[in-house]
């Protein structure tokens, strides 16, 4: 094994990264806010992902709609979580699990009602073209997808800090009742993070629509292990945590599918959710919120 | 319950529970040896097997209180060690069930001195139970020894009762039913106990019990290894009855969820919650399913969602909640004891 495959590991991985950032910034928001452990959070990926190939069969290049899915997506979002999940928000935690579980699987049997359930692909002209030096290769829809995803998370981060919603979202993870109690509309705040946290997971799905197969389990069985590991890691609802989480996992995914094989790649982030839970319970920033 | 002066049996909601719970388990019994379709025989040992799982479950997930997300690592447990026992070692499958139990217990202790020590509760708790199941599954996948992602064949020859194997499926129907029939007098016992009390103080407010000389730790480990270890063995009695299993059957996570959609939706607290929850739940799914076509199909999974969804957010506290506030007006005039029956009870929710 060269230096140049293990490089190469951890560029893919980082790049990799980059999307699984954007996956988990969103599932933090939502957890940071409502306190809710959202499993549903993979399916608006694959949702995302869906959206953009069938944009593209129509005609239009997947990044350019990728603003339309995360508008659209968001605000299904947002009305999902006053339908189903904002009515639960006082039962007990067990349900709220429950709901998403539900609201999961009634996404994936939409999806495949909808999209079928065999694999569907996006195939640009350029596919697998590559940016390439030495023995390192970047495919540049890879490439794309984490600059984007960084622009994306960078703006995200914006919005939290100089908007006047993104300040409310900030005040209502960090203490609800205060924020209740200084005239913030929580429970629109509600509605806006779940329907933002949507939103990012389905633009990062639109994102890597060219670099993977689609179909409707695709969200459950690749990103939602991985996106927990990540939020937990860098501290449930702390923003920046997730995407730092999000490049480290990407890069420890890397070289664990390098040196274990893909078979264990899943039990490398099984073993790393496990070993992070016992050992960083309160994540990297020490239980700090946003 | 020296100083409760019940004059009435059945004006105790556990008692009155327990009666129609097993009751309801005789009527299955003896309707059962009517039928003749293997298919029915077939649902009806599912739905008893699933309604045991989700009475063991309440024990730790309902009575405790704790978010025992991923229930599923046990009955896998229970399922592949009978599985590799029988036959790679040819050891009888009713001492495998006891074995079962004793090593899911084992690793229902193992899992709560991990997480408790480590101050892992609710969400983290939950996301570790997930993920320890998920982990066990790609173990399996990837050990060659174990069958792999092939699984364990089990093959049946000729019916006899020492070595648990039945050519017909109505033997199936009475072992599994006497098996809930335990496991519902062991929750009852649960809550009749110290125990019951104990769980029911921790589960109201951990930090008063703690100050009320409550070792809380201790109290909910004893209810994780109890659910734990009845869950090894009905996994280990399915391996015998399914007489086939594989890594991504028995640590499903979808099948996890269904497990636990009957406690659930019929009350986490109470005893007829699970067990007709399950009874009536399990069967439906399994006529959609057939209906349908396929485990796969994707108006099943919509349905199958809504109700898990849509259920949840109707019932909160399950139908048993109902049941049992009309059992309070039929019995108002007797005094009132137990544990796990209170009025809305809001533990899990949050503070």
């Amino acid at each position: 094994m060269t230096l140049e495959v293990v490089f190469q590991a951890v560029l893919l991985g980082l790049l990799q990264g980059g999307v699984y950032a954007l996956v988990a910034c969103g599932l933090t928001l939502i957890y940071g806010v409502m306190k809710i452990v959202n499993f549903a959070h993979a399916e608006f990926l694959t949702l995302g992902m869906y959206l953009a190939i069938s944009a593209f069969q129509l005609g239009a290049s997947p990044y350019l709609v990728a603003v339309f899915i995360f508008a659209a997506v968001a605000f299904l979002g947002a009305g999902l979580q006053r339908v189903l999940i904002r009515p639960a928000l006082q039962h007990p935690q067990i349900n709220q699990m429950l709901i998403t579980i539900g609201l999961s699987t009634m996404m994936i049997g939409t999806m495949q009602l909808i999209w079928g359930p065999n694999n569907q692909v996006l195939t640009l002209a350029w596919s697998s073209a590559a940016l390439e030096f030495g023995d390192v290769r970047l495919t540049y829809v890879r490439l794309i997808s984490f600059a984007i995803a960084a622009i994306m998370a960078a703006a995200a981060w914006w919005f939290l800090k100089h908007t006047r919603t993104g300040m409310a979202m900030r005040a209502a993870s960090q203490n609800p009742l205060s924020a209740r109690l200084m005239g913030v509309d929580v429970m629109r705040v509600n509605m806006i993070t779940f329907g933002v946290g949507s939103g990012l997971a389905a633009l990062a799905g639109a994102l890597i629509a060219p670099a993977f197969f689609a179909n409707p389990t695709f969200g459950t069985d690749y990103f939602i292990l991985s996106a927990f590991v990540i939020v937990v890691l860098g501290t449930m609802g702390n923003f920046a945590g997730a995407l730092i989480g999000g490049l480290i996992i990407g890069v420890a995914e890397g070289l664990g599918g390098l040196f274990f094989g893909p078979a264990l790649r899943q039990l490398v982030s099984l073993l790393l959710f496990v070993v992070v839970l016992l050992f960083l319970p309160r994540g990297l920033f020490k239980g700090k919120v946003s | 319950m020296k100083h409760v002066t019940n004059k009435n049996f059945f004006s105790d909601w556990a008692n009155w529970q327990v009666v129609v719970a097993l009751g309801f388990v005789l009527v299955c019994g003896v309707g059962g040896s009517f039928v003749d379709s293997d298919y029915l025989l077939q649902i009806m040992v599912l739905a008893a097997i699933y309604a045991a799982i989700g009475t063991a479950w309440s024990i730790a997930g309902g009575l405790s209180g704790l978010l025992l997300l991923g229930y599923i690592s046990f009955f896998g447990a229970g399922a592949y060690l009978d599985g590799l026992l029988f036959t790679k070692a040819g050891i009888n499958p009713w001492l495998c069930i006891v074995l079962s139990f004793f090593s899911a217990a084992l690793l229902a202790w193992l899992i709560s001195m991990l997480t408790l020590r480590f101050g892992l509760t609710e969400d983290y708790f939950a996301m570790f139970t997930v993920a320890l199941s998920q982990v066990f599954k790609y173990i399996l996948l990837n050990w060659d020894y174990a069958g792999g992602a092939t699984g364990i064949y089990l093959t049946v020859v000729k019916d006899d009762f020492w070595t648990l194997s039945f050519i017909d499926r109505k033997p199936y129907l009475y072992i599994a039913l006497v098996m809930l029939a335990a496991v519902i007098l062991t929750n009852y016992a649960v809550q009749k106990s110290r125990l019951g009390y104990y769980l029911a103080a921790v589960r109201e407010n951990d930090q008063a019990a703690e100050a009320l000389g409550i070792n809380v730790r201790k109290v909910k480990t004893q209810s994780m290894i109890l659910s734990g270890g009845i869950a090894g063995s009905i996994g280990a009695f399915y391996t015998q009855f399914a007489t086939f299993i594989d890594p991504k059957q028995v640590f499903s996570l979808a099948t996890n969820f269904e497990m636990l959609l009957g406690p659930v939706l019929g009350g986490r607290l109470s005893i007829i919650g699970p067990v007709f929850g399950a009874s009536f739940l399990k069967p439906t799914q399994d006529f959609l399913r057939g209906w349908m076509g396929g485990e796969a199909d994707a108006v099943y999974l919509i349905l199958y969602g809504a109700v898990l969804a849509v259920g949840i957010l109707f019932l909160p506290y399950g139908a048993a909640h109902y049941v049992q506030r009309w059992h309070r007006k039929r019995y108002a005039t007797s005094a009132q004891s137990g544990t796990g029956n209170d009025k809305g009870d809001l533990t899990g929710a949050r503070k």
